[in-house]
C-alpha cells in the first residue's frame, strides 16, 4: 500500500500538514502515515528520521511545514530525498480543503516535463484544473511573435503538447522573474497546490525559484526531483549537531 | 550437371539453377520447398525494390548479339513485357551497338503510355517512341563530350521525366571492372540507380553491380517481377537524392508535429499534413481546402475534411525514416515493423490530377491489419459518410454552408507474407455549398482508370515539368539550394491555380492562424507565385476582387468611399480579426483590425504587381485599383497648408500603434493614387477624379528628410527613446514580450521593415539612394520579431551591396519553418516566409525586376557563391538566369525584353549573355 508521509513537530502547523497529506493522499489513493517528532529532537536525527521513513518502498510522497521544526529544515529533507515532498508555508494555513485546481510552473525543458509528468497525470485522473505557467525572460522568449492572438493561441498549443499532454490544462504566459509570477499567477488563479520540478541542488544561487516560491507562496507546494539522486540520505544524518526542533 | 530447385524472392517462382545459372525448369528437374541458397542464384534484397524506368542492352542482356538471326531468342516475350511496363508507367530504355533503326525493326514494339522506349545506340540521338505514332528525337547536348554517352543521356531524359537515378533499373550483361562497353553504363550520374549483370561474371563484378546471371531470360524475369510489383500493390521507391529529399528518422517525438507540417502535400488547393498513417499520441492528422471555413466571426477557421490516410498498424510500429522528395511530391516512410519484416508505405496528391490522392502501404500481414473504411471524418465534424457501389463517400459540412467531400475507393493484395493496401481517393471542395458525391466521381473514375502506377508516373512527370520551369541551383550551397526547393515545393503544395485563392498565413499545412488571410498574401506569397505559377498568382487577385463588394461597405460603415479591405479576411472578406485576447491574465485589446489599414493598398499592389509580372495588357484587379484609391482619398486630411495626412494607424511595424502619417501607410497610399490616376484611361473614372488622385498624391506627407536620406517612420517616431536592439538582445527576438508594451512602445524599436518595406516594393516612390541610410537607420533598431522580416531584409541587404549580410539573414528565414524557430510550426508552414525567401533569391541576390515589359537583371553574390542558377517565369516566358562573377547569362524559350540594370534592355531569344554582372556582384 502506498503512503504519504507527513511530519508533525507538535506545532500549529501540524494540522495543515496533515491536511495536506490527506488531500494528496486522495489523490494519489495512498494512505497517511505521520511520524512525529518530540520537541528538542535535533535537526540531524530528526532529518534521518523522516528520510528513512521517507525511503521504505510504500512511501511515495512526503509532507512538511515549511518552518517547521525549522526554517532550513525542509530544505535539507528536499536535497536528500529522491521522492516528492510538498512544502506547506504558513501561510497556506486556513486554506480550503481539496485540490480543485493546480498550478504547473514548466520552463519547456523535455526534464522538467518528464519530472512532472506522473503528478500531473494523477491530477488530472482526479478530475483537478491544470494550470501550466511559463514566464518568458531573456533566456526563453520567442524568437518571433507575429500576430498576438494567433501565436499565442499556436505557441500554447504546441507548448502543452510538448510539456502537459493533458486535454483541459490551459497555459498563462508572462514576462519576467519567475518565482514571482508564480505565487502571483497561483493567487489570481486560485490554484490550491503548486507542483515544481527541481533540481534538488540548493547550493548558493540556485533554486531561486524554489526558494522564492516556498517563501512567498500561500498554497503548498509539491517540489518534484528532475533527476535521480545518488543517494537518499544526505549530510544530515543522525548524530548530526545542525539545528535543534524547536517549536 | 546436378539442378536445384530455388525460389526466385522476387518472383515467389520456383526456378532450376544449375552451375550458377537459371536454366528452365522442366519435368526432371522436380520444383522442391527449398530456402534462399546464395545471392548469385536469387535475387537480393536490393532488387526488392520498384523501378520507374529500366535500361537494358540490347546484344547484351536482351541477348540479341548473335550474329545469326536464328540464334537469336524470339522477340514477342520482350516486346509484351515492355509495353506492359509502359502502360503501367514505365520508360524503358535500350541502348545497343546496333542502329537504333535495326532494333525498332526487331523489336516492334507499341507503347501505349504513359511509359516511353527510348533507343539509343550511342552515336545518334536518342529515339523516344510512345502511344500511336509518337516519336520524339532527343539530341545529344552540345556541351557533352565526343564519344558514346549514352547513359548518361538516358539518366537525363529519364530524370526529365520524373524518374531520377534512384529509381532506375540497369540490366546488363556484363559486369567486370575494369573496361568494356559497360563502362558507358556505369556513369557517376548512376550511382543510386541498381545495376544488375545477367550475363556469366567470369572476371568477377564491378562494384555496385548486382551478379545474377541467367542472361535474357532473367531480365525477362526482372521485368516480370517489376510487373508483380505493381500488381500486387507494392510501395514504390523514391530516389533519395540529397538534392532533393527532406528525411525524418524518426528520434525525437517532440518535434512529431513540426514534422507533420513540413510533410504536407498538396495538390489543387487540397492538402494534407504529413501526419504518420497510424494513430499515434500527439498526432494531429489533418486534410484542409483552400477557402473553405467553417464557423463565424474572428472564430471562422478552415475546416477539416475527411483523413484518407488512416491504416491500423497492430503493434505499433516506430516511427521509422519518413522522406519527403521534393523533386517527385512524394512522402514515403520506412521502419522496422518488429514482426521481422518493414512498413512501408507512399503517398501523394497529384500535379496532374489536382484533388486527387493516392497511397501505398505494405507490411506483414500479421502487423497491417485489414483497412476500415478508406476515409474517416475528423473528430467531432459534422457530415456523412457511406459506401455505396464500392466507393465510399465522406465529407464534413461547415456552418458557412459549404464542406470538403472526398470520394475514395481501396484495394488490398498480398505478396510474399506482406499485406498491400491502396487508396486513392478525389476531393471537392466547396465554400459556400455541400459538395455532393457526384462531383467527384469523374475525377475519381479517370483516376481509377489510370491506376495508381500511372497516376504515379504522371504527378512525377508533372512535378519534372515544375521544376524544369522554377528552380534554384547554387552548387556552393547545397543547404541553402535545399531549403530554397522546400521553400518552392510548398508553395506549389498549398496553393491552386484555378478560381480563387485565399492564402492563409500559414497556408494549408495546419490549423494556425485559422486559415485566415492578412497582408502576407498580397505582399509576400503573390509576388512570389507570380514567378512559379502565374495562373495561382491570378486566383489570389480573384479572391480579393470577388470580395471588393465587403470592402466598400466596410468603407462606407467607416463613412468613407471606395474600397477597405479587412486586416484578417476569411470567407467573406469581411473583417474577422480579434477584437482582444488574454495575456498576462489581463485582457489585451487587439487594434491590428481597427487600424492596419496598409492592407487596403497592399491589395491593390498585389493586383498590379500581377498584371506587370505577368506581361498583359489587361489589368483583371483595375476595380481593386479604383476602390482603393477612392477610399485613400477619402481618408486623408487635408490640413491648412494643404498637405494631406494620414491619422491613426498601425504601419508594418505593429509595436506601434496607432499612429499618424506612418511613412508605409502614406507612401502606399501614395502609389495606390498614382497607379489608378496612371489606369484611368481604361475605367469608368473622370479626369476630374483622376485628376485630384494625382494632386493628392502630390500633397501626402511621406516624412522625409532630404538631409538624412531618412523617412521618419511615423510622425514623432525621432522623439522616442532611440534604443537599439544591442541594448536589448540578439535579434530575432519578441521584444515585445521580453520588454513589455509600454517600454516597447515608448522606444524606437521596430518589429521588423516598416519604411524598408517601401524600398522593396515601391522603389519608384522612395527618394534614389535612399536604401542604405534607412537600412543603417532602422537595422539596428529592428528586433525582427515577425517571421515576415528576415527575409524581405535578407533581400534589402542584397540590394544594398551586401550579400553577405543577406545571406546570414536568409539562412535565419530558411530555417524558421525548417529549424522550428517560431515554435509554431506545428500549427503550418510560415507561407509568407517561404515566399519571402524566394523573393530574396529573384529580386534580392538576383536583383530581377519587371518594369514596363522589360527584365531587369542586377545580381548580388555572396562571396561564398561561385554562382547561382535561377528559373522562374515571368512576362508569360520561361526564363533561365546562370550568373556568376564574370557574366549573366539568360536563356528564354520566347523573345523577352532583358538587360542589366542601368543597361537599355534588348531583345533577347533563346540563350545569350547580357554581359558580365555590375559592381558588387
Amino acid at each position: 500500500m502506498m503512503e504519504v508521509v507527513a511530519l508533525t513537530t507538535g506545532a500549529d502547523a501540524d494540522g495543515q500538514v496533515m491536511q495536506t497529506a490527506a488531500m494528496a493522499g486522495e489523490i494519489i489513493r495512498a494512505d497517511v502515515r505521520r511520524v512525529s517528532l518530540a520537541q528538542g529532537t535535533p535537526a540531524g536525527p530528526a532529518a534521518a528520521r523522516l528520510l528513512r521513513a521517507l525511503r521504505e518502498p510504500g512511501a511515495v510522497l512526503g509532507v512538511l511545514a515549511s518552518e517547521q521544526p525549522s526554517r532550513s529544515f525542509w530544505q535539507r529533507i528536499v536535497s536528500s530525498c529522491a521522492k516528492p515532498v510538498i512544502v506547506v508555508p504558513p501561510a497556506a494555513r486556513g486554506q480550503r480543503p481539496g485540490i480543485r485546481r493546480v498550478l504547473l510552473p514548466l520552463d519547456g525543458t523535455p526534464e522538467s516535463a518528464r519530472a512532472v509528468a506522473e503528478a500531473v497525470g494523477q491530477f488530472a485522473t482526479a478530475g483537478v484544473d491544470l494550470v501550466a505557467l511559463h514566464v518568458f525572460n531573456e533566456a526563453t522568449v520567442p524568437m518571433f511573435w507575429d500576430q498576438p492572438a494567433h501565436a499565442h493561441r499556436a505557441w500554447a498549443e504546441e507548448f502543452l503538447a510538448r510539456n502537459c499532454v493533458r486535454s483541459g490544462a490551459r497555459l498563462e504566459l508572462r514576462t519576467g522573474v519567475t518565482g514571482e509570477h508564480i505565487v502571483d499567477v497561483a493567487a489570481r488563479e486560485r490554484a490550491d497546490m503548486i507542483v515544481l520540478g527541481w533540481s534538488r541542488q540548493l547550493d548558493p544561487g540556485r533554486a531561486r525559484t524554489v526558494r522564492h516560491t516556498v517563501l512567498s507562496a500561500a498554497v503548498p507546494i509539491l517540489l518534484v526531483p528532475l533527476v535521480v539522486p545518488q543517494k537518499d540520505i544526505g549530510p544530515f544524518d543522525a548524530g548530526d549537531t545542525g539545528d535543534a526542533v524547536s517549536t | 550437371m546436378a539442378h536445384r530447385t530455388v525460389k526466385d524472392v522476387m518472383t515467389a517462382e520456383v526456378i532450376a539453377v544449375a552451375g550458377g545459372a537459371v536454366v528452365p525448369l522442366t519435368a526432371e528437374i522436380p520444383a522442391t520447398d527449398l530456402v534462399m541458397v546464395s545471392s548469385h542464384e536469387v535475387s537480393p534484397q536490393a532488387l526488392d525494390r520498384t523501378a520507374e524506368a529500366i535500361v537494358f542492352t540490347w546484344e547484351g542482356a536482351a541477348g540479341e548479339g548473335a550474329d545469326s538471326p536464328g540464334r537469336r531468342p524470339p522477340v514477342p516475350p520482350l516486346r509484351r513485357r515492355v509495353e506492359s511496363l509502359c502502360s503501367a508507367g514505365v520508360d524503358v530504355a535500350v541502348i545497343s551497338r546496333a542502329d537504333v533503326a535495326d532494333v525498332a525493326a526487331r523489336l516492334r514494339v507499341r507503347p501505349r503510355g504513359p511509359g516511353r522506349v527510348l533507343l539509343s545506340d550511342g552515336r545518334g540521338p536518342v529515339v523516344e517512341l510512345g502511344p500511336g505514332d509518337h516519336r520524339r528525337v532527343h539530341r545529344r547536348p552540345a556541351a557533352r563530350a565526343a564519344g558514346p554517352d549514352p547513359m548518361r543521356h538516358i539518366l537525363a531524359i529519364l530524370a526529365a521525366r520524373g524518374a531520377g537515378p534512384g529509381l532506375v533499373l540497369v540490366v546488363t550483361d556484363q559486369s567486370a571492372p575494369g573496361g568494356g562497353y559497360h563502362r558507358l553504363l556505369l556513369v557517376p550520374e548512376g550511382a543510386r540507380a541498381t545495376s544488375v549483370s545477367v550475363g556469366a561474371a567470369p572476371a568477377g563484378t564491378a562494384p555496385g553491380v548486382i551478379h545474377l546471371g541467367g542472361g535474357r531470360p532473367a531480365l525477362l524475369r526482372l521485368m516480370d517481377a517489376q510487373l508483380r510489383r505493381r500488381d500486387r500493390g507494392r510501395v514504390p521507391a523514391v530516389d533519395e537524392d540529397p538534392a532533393w529529399i527532406l528525411t525524418d528518422a524518426g528520434h525525437d517525438p517532440g518535434r512529431r508535429r513540426v514534422d507533420e507540417t513540413l510533410f504536407t502535400v498538396g495538390s489543387g488547393g487540397v492538402a494534407t499534413r504529413g501526419s504518420a498513417e497510424e494513430a499515434v499520441r500527439g498526432g494531429t492528422p489533418m486534410v484542409l481546402a483552400a477557402g473553405v471555413y467553417d464557423g463565424t466571426g474572428s472564430a471562422q477557421h478552415l475546416l477539416p475534411g475527411p483523413l484518407w490516410t488512416g491504416l491500423t498498424v497492430a503493434p505499433p510500429a516506430p516511427a521509422g525514416t519518413r522522406i519527403l522528395d521534393l523533386r517527385t511530391g512524394v512522402l514515403a516512410r520506412t521502419t522496422e515493423s518488429g514482426a521481422g519484416g518493414r512498413l512501408r508505405t507512399l503517398r501523394f496528391a497529384s500535379a496532374m490530377a489536382p484533388g486527387v490522392v493516392a497511397m501505398r502501404a505494405e507490411a506483414p500481414a500479421g502487423q497491417l491489419r485489414s483497412p476500415g473504411p478508406p476515409l474517416q471524418a475528423p473528430d467531432g465534424q459534422a457530415g456523412e459518410a457511406r459506401w455505396e457501389n464500392g466507393r465510399f463517400w465522406a465529407r464534413t459540412d461547415s456552418g458557412c454552408g459549404g464542406g470538403l467531400g472526398a470520394l475514395a475507393v481501396q484495394r488490398t493484395s498480398r505478396d510474399a507474407g506482406l499485406r498491400t493496401v491502396q487508396r486513392i481517393a478525389a476531393y471537392v471542395a466547396c465554400p459556400s455549398r455541400r459538395p455532393e458525391r457526384g462531383m467527384a466521381a469523374g475525377a475519381l473514375s479517370m483516376a481509377e482508370e489510370r491506376g495508381f502506377d500511372r497516376l504515379l508516373a504522371e504527378h512525377r512527370a508533372a512535378w519534372a515539368v515544375r521544376w524544369d520551369e522554377v528552380d534554384a541551383q547554387i552548387p556552393d550551397d547545397p543547404d541553402v539550394q535545399l531549403a530554397i526547393r522546400f521553400a518552392l515545393f510548398q508553395l506549389w503544395s498549398n496553393t491552386a491555380a484555378t478560381g480563387e485563392l485565399a492564402v492563409g498565413a500559414r497556408g494549408l499545412a495546419g490549423s494556425g492562424y485559422a486559415g485566415h488571410v492578412f497582408w502576407d498574401a498580397d505582399v509576400f506569397v503573390l509576388p512570389a507565385l507570380v514567378s512559379i505559377e502565374p495562373a495561382a498568382a491570378a486566383a489570389m487577385v480573384r479572391y480579393r476582387l470577388r470580395r471588393l463588394a465587403a470592402a466598400r461597405a466596410r468603407a462606407c460603415a467607416d463613412g468613407r468611399r471606395g474600397a477597405r479591405f479587412p486586416w484578417e479576411s476569411a470567407a467573406s472578406g469581411e473583417e474577422v480579426a480579434p477584437s482582444s485576447m488574454m495575456f498576462g491574465g489581463r485582457l489585451v485589446p487587439v487594434t491590428t483590425g481597427l487600424y492596419e489599414e496598409h492592407v487596403t493598398a497592399d491589395v491593390a499592389w498585389a493586383a498590379v504587381r500581377c498584371a506587370e509580372w505577368t506581361g498583359g495588357r489587361a489589368l483583371p484587379g483595375l476595380p481593386l485599383l479604383v476602390q482603393t484609391a477612392r477610399y485613400w482619398a477619402s481618408r486623408c486630411r487635408l490640413d491648412g497648408a494643404g498637405a494631406a495626412h494620414i491619422d491613426g494607424v498601425t504601419g508594418p511595424d505593429e509595436y506601434h500603434e496607432r499612429v499618424d502619417d506612418n511613412a508605409y501607410t502614406n507612401v502606399m497610399a501614395r502609389w495606390n493614387l498614382r497607379a489608378a490616376a496612371d489606369a484611368a484611361d481604361r475605367m469608368p473614372v473622370t479626369a476630374q477624379e483622376s485628376g485630384w488622385w494625382r494632386e493628392l498624391a502630390g500633397r501626402i506627407v511621406d516624412g522625409y528628410d532630404s538631409a538624412t536620406g531618412r523617412y521618419e517612420q511615423f510622425a514623432g517616431y525621432y522623439c522616442l527613446e532611440p534604443l537599439l536592439m544591442a541594448g536589448v538582445a540578439a535579434p530575432p527576438v519578441a521584444a515585445d514580450l521580453l520588454l513589455g508594451r509600454e517600454r516597447i512602445v515608448a522606444s524606437q524599436v521596430i518589429k521588423q521593415p516598416d519604411v524598408l518595406m517601401l524600398h522593396h516594393m515601391v522603389p519608384g516612390e522612395v527618394a534614389p539612394r535612399s536604401l542604405i541610410p534607412n537600412l543603417d537607420f532602422y537595422g539596428p533598431r529592428t528586433s525582427h520579431g515577425s517571421s515576415l522580416s528576415p527575409a524581405i531584409t535578407a533581400s534589402l541587404l542584397a540590394r544594398a551591396g551586401r550579400p553577405d549580410e543577406a545571406l546570414a539573414m536568409l539562412r535565419t528565414a530558411l530555417a524558421i519553418d525548417l529549424s522550428d524557430l517560431t515554435g509554431t510550426t506545428a500549427a503550418g508552414l510560415h507561407i509568407a516566409n517561404l515566399g519571402g525567401v524566394w523573393q530574396a533569391m529573384l529580386s534580392g541576390f538576383a536583383g530581377v525586376g519587371v518594369q514596363a515589359g522589360a527584365l531587369s537583371v542586377d545580381p548580388r553574390l555572396p562571396a561564398a557563391w561561385g554562382s547561382l542558377h535561377l528559373r522562374f517565369r515571368c512576362l508569360g516566358r520561361r526564363v533561365r538566369l546562370h550568373i556568376t562573377r564574370e557574366r549573366v547569362e539568360i536563356t528564354t524559350d520566347a523573345p523577352l525584353l532583358a538587360g542589366l540594370a542601368g543597361q537599355e534592355p534588348r531583345r533577347v531569344t533563346g540563350h545569350c549573355s547580357l554581359g558580365p554582372p555590375g559592381k558588387g556582384s
